[in-house]
């Protein structure tokens, strides 16, 4: 089980620092895909990454099983936006670089590489270099090199975003949802994409606009293989869209000269940037 | 529901195979074109020496001296020291090679502890900088005094010609390297220790042998200048002695060498940056 309680990130950089999240609670539990949603820019990929305990919050606890993240871990599988390959090591050599960090032989390693390989239909790609593969086999590298450390949990970035549409499905459908059933794993899945979000998994996140916080948590109760016509999707698809309409709107009505003169008028005599920080909703 | 069918499998090989095609080709292309650039050049020069133009005893042309290059008593230096041509090459290079060897290991221990934590970088990096433009040649009064003539000199004088820049640039490489990829390393459960061993250092490795590369120059460069001043053997003496005994040939001759085994070296070590770091070329994502 994941428990996220109260969480807080800023973002320092250049310039002012930005509240990133904002009071993040959530809890994921064995054997549920969890899809992340949210309007672009606001701290979905952040949040991944202090689960991945790749990012420190200001504040608030995150616990695998009760016991505190503290630090990046195989046993919490990352699969990035982009593949971030090895460049220099072949495919077989990407892949077995968790085991190897681990210290395990050549043998054993080779064993789990090639059961991997063959799983994500690679084997006979595993002597070639990154710079030889397709993006989608890049991704499927990414994957498998993940999948070899046996993780209890894959925290997934929209790691499909940049192939198309019908590979995405298939590969979503293809691993993730199998794995999660053969290992009884937890997925946590940043995605843009509402329908595919309704697809896959058992619970939707849907985040607010900057600074990120739950704004509510949707259980979809369908059965798999799900029926992307039925009159049930479509109501779920609806409410999730519209959720996710309005937070867009805000972010635009913050950072859009075209949509500040209106804030502007609209609320008489506040100052902008204090309607900003408090992250109020839109005075209708 | 979903069309399950695998839209993988893109093959790249025919891709891959007319490159390789088209680079044999360019393989002829890339040695007749200096050949056909060095082969002007000569016939320009023969022709403007057989026309009088030029004083052939100050200026001789290359069927000049290269046949004095073959006389049987070619040799340089006088005692012990004496050495012919190749001898000469030889002792020059093996300077140059061995006081960059040093420099790369010097520098890439040197750069990565640098970069291992702020406060030894605070303290030494001002002090490599400071070094850092002082030319190999300002050395060799140094050199001299602690090595006294001979070639550990010269192969203190490369060395410090070319340890600090090399160390800036590991620096340099390990702040270039991809945050992602040690992310990625990290949440593989690659130690602190392992990311740098194998994610850092494969990473800077090209970068750093781009700058060997331009800094082998400087070193060729330093060796033959103290040769020249100080150390009486190798293809920079070779030089010196000709100006001494006004034997142009012997000039001319040390010069042809000089640029001839810079140019096999380079051509060398771009050889080996290609066959190493070809990943380099590709980028990463």
């Amino acid at each position: 089980m994941i428990e996220c309680r109260n969480l807080f990130l800023t973002w320092g950089g250049s310039g002012a620092p930005v509240e990133a999240v904002h009071d993040l609670s959530f809890v994921a539990n064995e054997g549920e895909i969890v899809a992340i949603i949210g309007p672009s820019g606001c701290g979905k990929t952040s949040s991944l990454a202090m689960l991945a305990g790749l990012e420190r919050p200001d504040k608030g606890e995150m616990f695998v099983d009760g016991a505190p993240i503290t630090g990046p871990s195989p046993e919490r599988g990352v699969i990035f936006q982009t593949p971030h390959l090895f460049p220099w090591l072949s495919v077989e050599g990407n892949v077995e670089f968790g085991l190897k960090m681990k210290g395990l032989d050549r043998e054993a390693r080779s064993n789990l590489t090639h059961e991997i390989l063959r799983y994500v239909g690679l084997f006979d790609w595993r002597n070639r270099y990154p710079h030889e593969l397709s993006g989608g086999m890049k991704q499927r590298v990414a994957l498998a090199r993940v999948l070899v450390n046996e993780p209890r949990i894959l925290l997934v970035d929209e790691p499909l975003t940049s192939l198309d549409r019908q590979t995405r499905i298939y590969m979503m459908q293809h691993f993730f949802l199998r794995e999660r059933d053969k290992r009884n794993l937890i997925v946590l899945y940043v995605t843009h994409y509402v329908d595919e979000a309704l697809l896959f998994s058992n619970k939707v996140l849907v985040l607010s606009a900057r600074p990120a916080t739950v704004l509510e948590e949707v259980a979809i109760e369908l059965d798999y293989p799900r029926d992307a016509t039925s009159p049930q999707f479509h109501e779920y698809w609806l409410h999730l869209t519209k959720l996710l309409q309005g937070e867009l709107e805000k972010t635009f009505d913050r950072e859009s000269s075209l949509y500040r003169t209106d804030v502007e008028s609209s609320l008489t005599g506040l100052p902008t940037t204090e309607y900003n920080l408090k992250g109020g909703h839109k005075v209708q | 529901m979903m069309s399950s069918q695998a839209p993988f499998g893109v093959s790249r090989s025919e891709e891959l195979i007319a490159q390789r095609g088209a680079n044999r080709q360019s393989w002829i292309w890339r040695f007749a074109y200096p050949f056909f650039a060095l082969l002007v050049v000569w016939l320009t020069w023969e022709s403007i020496s057989y026309s009088r133009l030029l004083d052939t005893t100050i200026f001789p042309p290359p069927s000049q001296f290269f046949s004095y290059l073959w006389r049987e008593d070619f040799s340089i230096g006088i005692g012990p020291s004496q050495m012919g041509i190749f001898g000469a090459a030889v002792a020059t290079f093996l300077r140059a090679m061995a006081g960059l060897i040093i420099g790369i290991i010097v520098a890439l221990t040197l750069g990565l502890l640098i970069s291992l934590s702020e406060i030894p970088s605070r303290l030494i990096m001002p002090l490599i900088q400071f070094a850092a433009p002082i030319a190999p040649i300002a050395w060799l009064p140094l050199g001299i005094l602690l090595f006294g003539i001979g070639d550990k000199t010269a192969v203190f004088i490369v060395f410090m010609g070319t340890v600090f820049i090399l160390t800036i640039a590991t620096v340099a490489a390990v702040q270039n390297v991809d945050k992602d990829l040690l992310n990625v390393a990290a949440s593989l459960g690659a130690k602190r220790w392992q990311q740098w061993r194998y994610v850092i250092l494969p990473a800077i490795l090209p970068q750093v042998f781009t700058f060997v590369r331009i800094n082998f120059f400087a070193a060729w460069m330093a060796v033959l200048a103290a040769e020249m001043v100080g150390i009486k053997t190798g293809l920079g003496a070779m030089i010196m002695l000709g100006r001494e005994s006004a034997n142009f040939n012997l000039i001319l001759i040390g010069m042809f060498f000089i640029g001839a085994c810079g140019w096999l070296i380079d051509t060398g070590l771009a050889l080996i940056q290609r066959k190493l770091f070809w990943w380099r070329a590709w980028g990463q994502d």
